[in-house]
C-alpha cells in the first residue's frame, strides 16, 4: 500500500473515465486523490496554486481544446512539480514521443490496470515510466530553458496574475484582494517587466503558458 | 533540337493529340490530297518520271497524317528534286510543299524551324529559277513571292497549332496533377476521419472496460443475494467476459490505427532517422564512459521526443562536441560522490541537452563564478560561439541546492 502523503489529481474530459479511474485509485488505495477535473485550464490553475498542487497529476492525452501534452508543457514551463503521468485509450507507441517531448514522466494505457498501478507508484516517487522519459526536474529545465523569469514573480504578483488569468479586471481583482486599484496596477506593471510582456494580454498568455 | 520535339512526329503522337487537333490535322491533309488529285486530273502526267513523282507526292501527303515530320521533309525533298528536274503535268507541288512546311513547323514548334523552312523554300525557288528558266527576264518574281508567302503562312499555321497543342497538353497535365492532389487530399481526409472515428469508438470501449473492471471484483449486492437465493448467478464472471472482450476489441482497434498511421510513412526516412539516433546514442555512451573513467557516476540518456530530420554532418559533430563540453564541465565543477544527470532530447529538427550535477565546493564566491564566465569559460568557450552562430543557445545556472545546471539548444539543420 502506498503512503498517503502522495497527493494525486486526475484530469480527463470524460466524466465516466474520471469516475472509473477515481474508483480504481480509491479501490487500490493509492495515496490521496485530492481533486479531479474535466477542464484543462481549471486543472492548470489548481496546479499553479501551491495550496492545491498535487504530487502527481494523471492527465488524459486526448482532450480539447488543450490536450494532455499541452497541459504538461504549460505546467513544465513553470513548475518542477507535479510529476505528470499521461493516460490514453490509444496505442501508447503512437503517442509516447509526444509525451516525452512535452515533459511528462510516463505514459500508460487506460485499460492496462496493472501497469497504471505500477506507473503511478513509480512516477509518484520521482521515477519515470517508459522508455525515453525524463525526470520532472530535467523536463522542467529543458522546457523552461533554465529561464527563471517565473520565479522572479512575487507571491502578490502571482496572485494578481492568477486572478487576471481567470478573466477578472484590474478593478475587480483589486477589490477582491482588498487593495487599491493603483496597487493592483503596480503589481501588474512589475509582473509585465519581469515576464517581458508588452501588453496585458501577452502577460496573461505568458502566465497561463499559452505562449512562451 | 530536342528529342522530345522530333518524337512529336511519331504516329503515337498523332493518336495522343487532342481530338479537335486530330480532326483539324486530318481535314487539312484531306484538303491538300483533294487539291492535288484535282490538279493531277486537270493536268495528266506525260512521262513515267512525272507519274512516279505524282504518286510519291500523294503517298507523302497521306503519310503526313501519321508521320508528319518525315512526310513533311520528304515533300520538301521532292520539291527540291523537281527544282532541278521538273515534271510535266501531275499535281501542283504548291499544296504539298505548304503542307510539308506546316507539318515540320507544327512538329518542331520553334520559330527557328519556321525560318529554316522558309529559307529552304527560298533556296528551292532560286535553284528552280536557275535551272529551269532560260533567262533572268523570265523569272517570275511575283510567283515566287506568292509561293514563299504561302509556305510561310503554312509554317506559321503549323507553329500556331503546335503552340495551341502544347498549351492544351499543359492544361491537361495540370488538371491531372490537380486531380491527383485532390485524390491524395481526399484519401488523407478519409484516413483522418477514420482515425477520429476509431478514437471515438476507442474512448467508449475504454469506458466499458473501466466499468467492467470495477464490477469484476465487486461483491454481489443485496439484490444479487436475493437472486442467488432463487438461483445462483455469477455477475463477476459476466463482467470479466465483458472486460476481456472489450480489451480484445481495443487491441484490434490499436492494430488498425497503427496500420493506418503507417500508410503515409516513408520507410527510408524512418530508417535514416533511426540510424542518426543510434549514432547519437553511441557518441553519448562514449562521453558517459569518459565520465565513468574519471570516477563520476550518473545517468546519461538520449531520448527521442519525435525526431524527424536527417542532420547535417557538421551539426552532428557540434552536438558531439557539446556533449564532451558538458562532460568537461561536470569533471571541472562536479562532486564525484554526487550523481550527474544528462538528457539529450532529440525533437523535431533540434537537440536539447539538459544537465545537472552537484557542485564540488560551493561558497558565495564559487556560486558567483559558476553563474558567470570563468568556470564555464573553460568547458563551454569553444562551443558557445559556434552555437551562437547557428541560432543555438547555452545557459548555465546554479540553483539553491548547489546544483549546477546547463541547458544547450542545438539546431540540427540550417
Amino acid at each position: 500500500m502506498m503512503k498517503n502523503n502522495i497527493s494525486i489529481a486526475l484530469l480527463d474530459n470524460d466524466p465516466i473515465t474520471v469516475a472509473g479511474l477515481s474508483g480504481m485509485l480509491l479501490h487500490k488505495g493509492f495515496g490521496s486523490l485530492i481533486w479531479t477535473d474535466c477542464d484543462a485550464k481549471s486543472a492548470l490553475r489548481r496546479c499553479f496554486d501551491p495550496q492545491s498542487r498535487p504530487t502527481l497529476l494523471i492527465v488524459d492525452m486526448s482532450m480539447k481544446p488543450l490536450s494532455g501534452t499541452d497541459v504538461c508543457r504549460r505546467l513544465r514551463r513553470r513548475l518542477v512539480t507535479p510529476s505528470v503521468l499521461i493516460i490514453t485509450s490509444f496505442d501508447i507507441v503512437q503517442y509516447a514521443q509526444e509525451a516525452v517531448a512535452a515533459g511528462a514522466q510516463g505514459i500508460v494505457s487506460k485499460t492496462d490496470f496493472d501497469s497504471i498501478s505500477d506507473a503511478i507508484r513509480t512516477v509518484s516517487f520521482g521515477g519515470t515510466w517508459g522508455m525515453g522519459f525524463e525526470t520532472a526536474k530535467m523536463a522542467h529545465m529543458r522546457i523552461s530553458r533554465l529561464s527563471n523569469e517565473y520565479a522572479l514573480v512575487s507571491g502578490r504578483e502571482a496572485e494578481v496574475l492568477d486572478l487576471l488569468s481567470q478573466g477578472l479586471s484590474v478593478k475587480d481583482l483589486a477589490s477582491m484582494m482588498k487593495i487599491t486599484e493603483a496597487s493592483a496596477k503596480s503589481y501588474v506593471l512589475r509582473a509585465r517587466h519581469k515576464l517581458h510582456a508588452a501588453t496585458l494580454r501577452e502577460l496573461v498568455a505568458k502566465w497561463t503558458g499559452e505562449i512562451s | 533540337m530536342s528529342n522530345l520535339r522530333w518524337n512529336q512526329g511519331d504516329a503515337r503522337q498523332f493518336l495522343m493529340m487532342p481530338k479537335s487537333y486530330r480532326i483539324a490535322h486530318t481535314v487539312i491533309v484531306l484538303l491538300v490530297l483533294m487539291l492535288s488529285c484535282i490538279d493531277w486530273l486537270s493536268y495528266p502526267t506525260s512521262n513515267w518520271y512525272s507519274t512516279a513523282v505524282a504518286i510519291m507526292v500523294l503517298i507523302c501527303i497521306i503519310a503526313a497524317l501519321f508521320r508528319p515530320l518525315v512526310a513533311g521533309s520528304l515533300l520538301f525533298g521532292i520539291d527540291a528534286l523537281c527544282a532541278v528536274h521538273n515534271t510535266v503535268g501531275g499535281p501542283s507541288r504548291l499544296w504539298s510543299t505548304a503542307l510539308g512546311a506546316g507539318a515540320i513547323a507544327s512538329c518542331i514548334g520553334t520559330v527557328l524551324s519556321l525560318v529554316i523552312v522558309v529559307l529552304v523554300e527560298c533556296m528551292i525557288q532560286i535553284v528552280q529559277s536557275y535551272y529551269l528558266v532560260s533567262s533572268i527576264d523570265e523569272i517570275s518574281i511575283v510567283g515566287n513571292v506568292v509561293i514563299i508567302s504561302l509556305v510561310f503562312l503554312a509554317a506559321l499555321l503549323g507553329l500556331f497549332l503546335n503552340g495551341m497543342m502544347r498549351q492544351q497538353r499543359l492544361r491537361e497535365r495540370e488538371y491531372a496533377q490537380n486531380l491527383d492532389r485532390q485524390n491524395e487530399q481526399h484519401k488523407v481526409e478519409l484516413l483522418d476521419y477514420a482515425l477520429h472515428m476509431h478514437d471515438h469508438v476507442l474512448g467508449l470501449l475504454v469506458n466499458v472496460a473501466l466499468a467492467a473492471n470495477r464490477h469484476m471484483g465487486s461483491k454481489p449486492s443485496d439484490d444479487g443475494d436475493r437472486e442467488s437465493a432463487s438461483g445462483p448467478r455469477d455477475e463477476s464472471g459476466d463482467w470479466t467476459l465483458v472486460y476481456e472482450q472489450t480489451s480484445e476489441a481495443i487491441r484490434d482497434i490499436h492494430h488498425i490505427v497503427r496500420h493506418m498511421s503507417s500508410l503515409n510513412v516513408d520507410d527510408h526516412k524512418v530508417a535514416a532517422i533511426t540510424n542518426v539516433i543510434a549514432l547519437v546514442r553511441s557518441k553519448a555512451r562514449n562521453v558517459d564512459n569518459r565520465l565513468s573513467e574519471q570516477g563520476f557516476h550518473g545517468r546519461f540518456s538520449v531520448n527521442d521526443g519525435g525526431f524527424e530530420c536527417i542532420p547535417m554532418d557538421k551539426r552532428l559533430s557540434l552536438l558531439d562536441n557539446v556533449m564532451h563540453a558538458v562532460a568537461d564541465d561536470i569533471i571541472a565543477t562536479g562532486e564525484r560522490d554526487g550523481a550527474y544527470e544528462v538528457s539529450v532530447m532529440l525533437h523535431g529538427t533540434t537537440a536539447e541537452i539538459t544537465e545537472t550535477h552537484p557542485m564540488k565546493h560551493v561558497d558565495e564566491k564559487g556560486r558567483m563564478k559558476a553563474g558567470g564566465a570563468s568556470d564555464e569559460a573553460e568547458a563551454y568557450a569553444a562551443v558557445r560561439s559556434r552555437l551562437a552562430r547557428i541560432g543555438g543557445e547555452l545557459r548555465v545556472c546554479v540553483d539553491d541546492e548547489d546544483c549546477r545546471s546547463t541547458y544547450v539548444y542545438v539546431p540540427l539543420i540550417a
